[in-house]
């Protein structure tokens, strides 16, 4: 499942869920439900945009551990299409940056997609 | 409810709370307190029957570093054992339900590691999943700082707000004298100091501390015997939450409120207000005031008290921090908690928790009477 999810991030830059009893269109899927243990159901295509849930701004990355020297901020983001919010981070234009901002997730370049949660390089504010 | 074996905490010690002990390693500190504890209770290590720790191998940086810790527990002639690589509270827990069993009387549990041999952001990364999570590098400042903005969108509590908790935290730690933080901070202070993560500041955050603590634990017949006031365990549940932070509600706990709801109905409450001691394992000011709206408690009220010792923002050694609020309630109950003890405090709340954002948490309720009869 979690193959399937990021084989979408490497090959197609498309992002999948998967809908799940008792939570939605859960993304990133885990392929089962974490609320009742039940194995999840249909694939769900959801849009590389959504609304920030939660910002925790890093003003002193720690080496080798995050995934930027600079300044970036950690944040939740529920995607267009997904009831769960997925874990990244945003690295520009942190002053735009706070809860119920929309985002747009940035596509690392073809050939630094190895599928990893981090083919998604970021996200970046757009309203 | 159904009939239990009442089984009480009778014995407590712990090794003052400091940022590093250059001298001695961690089951050095760690005999020290099961001697101590056994010496309160007047026993040796024969009258154990049972025994339970909690600690983190990769804080240790081997493997099976736990084995180790069986030499100064007293494991011989060998004794049923129980390791968790988790807060101690949660040993105590299972040490409990051992002694539900029948085959055991008494427990010791113990917590320990030395955190700052270790990198603890980059430890507790581990405990997230590997493909989303971890391999995003979210430490667990972090995820508590995502907790904390949250919890402030949704109430719209704000950064004074937090540093008037942590301010209030720091001066009870200050009374207590296994607290490493020991010199009280005005909330002007605390909200002069730089972002650890944004929204908390360093100073709404313990430091990096170590300590080492053992607890006892023993059944109706011998509890009476072993402790002159022993703190009876009227109550307690544990419930866990889903590992996928952005699967939660973070600015709420829910696993803390049911297991408040089912501790209380073990102990046959109807508010935790009832109480008159918390304490509260809430390593930032965000998650004490996520926990108490769990357990229905006004963090900035009189009674009851809440985390009179400082609570973990005045000393947060990990493995153990849960199960120093349960030795502290304990302490409380006995009339051991010398110059930060609660004045005829009878009843009491030790609060112990597990993974980022309060994902696992343990609600014990105690009191100075038995509970079944």
């Amino acid at each position: 499942m979690i193959g399937r999810f990021l084989a979408g991030l490497k090959e197609d830059k498309r992002i999948w869920g998967q809908r799940v009893a008792g939570q939605g269109v859960v993304v990133p899927p885990v392929g089962y439900s974490e609320t009742d243990g039940s194995a999840g159901g249909d694939w769900v295509e959801v849009k590389p945009t959504g609304v920030v849930t939660a910002v925790a701004r890093v003003h002193r990355p720690i080496p080798h551990l995050h995934p930027c020297a600079e300044p970036f901020a950690f944040v939740l983001v529920k995607l267009d299409g997904a009831d769960t919010a997925l874990a990244h981070v945003v690295r520009d234009h942190l002053e735009q940056l706070r809860i119920g901002s929309r985002v747009e997730a940035v596509w690392a370049p073809d050939a630094e997609r190895h599928g990893s949660i981090r083919d998604i390089a970021c996200f970046r504010v757009i309203s | 409810m159904p009939k239990l074996r009442n089984v009480a905490v009778v014995g407590f010690a712990q090794a003052p709370i400091v940022a590093r002990d250059e001298h001695r390693i961690a089951t050095e500190m760690l005999y020290e307190q099961v001697r101590a504890a056994l010496a309160q209770c007047g026993v040796e290590r024969e009258a154990i029957d049972y025994q339970a720790a909690g600690s983190a191998d990769y804080l240790d940086g081997r493997p099976f570093g736990f084995v180790a810790a069986l030499d100064v527990m007293g494991s011989w002639p060998a004794k049923a054992d129980l390791h968790l690589e988790m807060d101690a509270s949660f040993a105590a827990y299972y040490a409990w339900l051992r002694i539900q069993t029948g085959d055991s009387d008494t427990a010791l549990v113990c917590g320990y590691g030395k955190t700052s041999e270790g990198e603890p952001e980059r430890v507790l990364n581990l405990q997230l999943d590997p493909y989303y999570q971890a391999a995003i590098g979210l430490d667990p400042t972090s995820t508590a700082a995502l907790q904390a903005s949250a919890w402030m969108a949704r109430t719209g509590a704000t950064d004074r707000d937090l540093a008037a908790l942590a301010a209030r935290r720091r001066a009870a730690g200050a009374r207590n004298p296994d607290a490493q933080l020991h010199d009280p901070a005005s909330a002007e202070d605390l909200a002069q100091t730089p972002w650890a993560v944004e929204p908390l500041r360093r100073g709404y955050l313990p430091p990096v501390g170590e300590s080492a603590v053992c607890l006892v634990l023993a059944a109706e017949g011998k509890a009476e015997k072993m402790c002159d006031r022993p703190a009876w365990i009227r109550g307690v549940d544990q419930r866990i939450e889903l590992q996928t932070l952005g699967g939660r509600d973070l600015s709420r706990s829910a696993g803390a409120k049911l297991a408040t709801e089912r501790a209380l109905a073990m102990a046959g409450l109807a508010r935790a207000a009832e109480v008159d001691v918390v304490e509260l394992c809430a390593t930032t000011p965000a998650e004490e005031c996520i926990l108490c709206e769990a357990m229905g408690l006004d963090a900035a009220g009189a009674r009851p008290a809440i985390n009179p010792s400082g609570g973990p923002l005045a000393g947060n050694p990990l493995m153990m921090t849960g199960l120093i609020r349960l030795g502290e309630a304990f302490r409380q109950l006995a009339g051991r908690a010398d110059g930060h003890g609660v004045a005829g405090a009878r009843r009491a709340i030790a609060h112990g928790a597990q993974g980022h954002c309060l994902q696992h948490n343990v609600v014990w309720v105690l009191g100075d009477e038995r509970r079944w009869t």
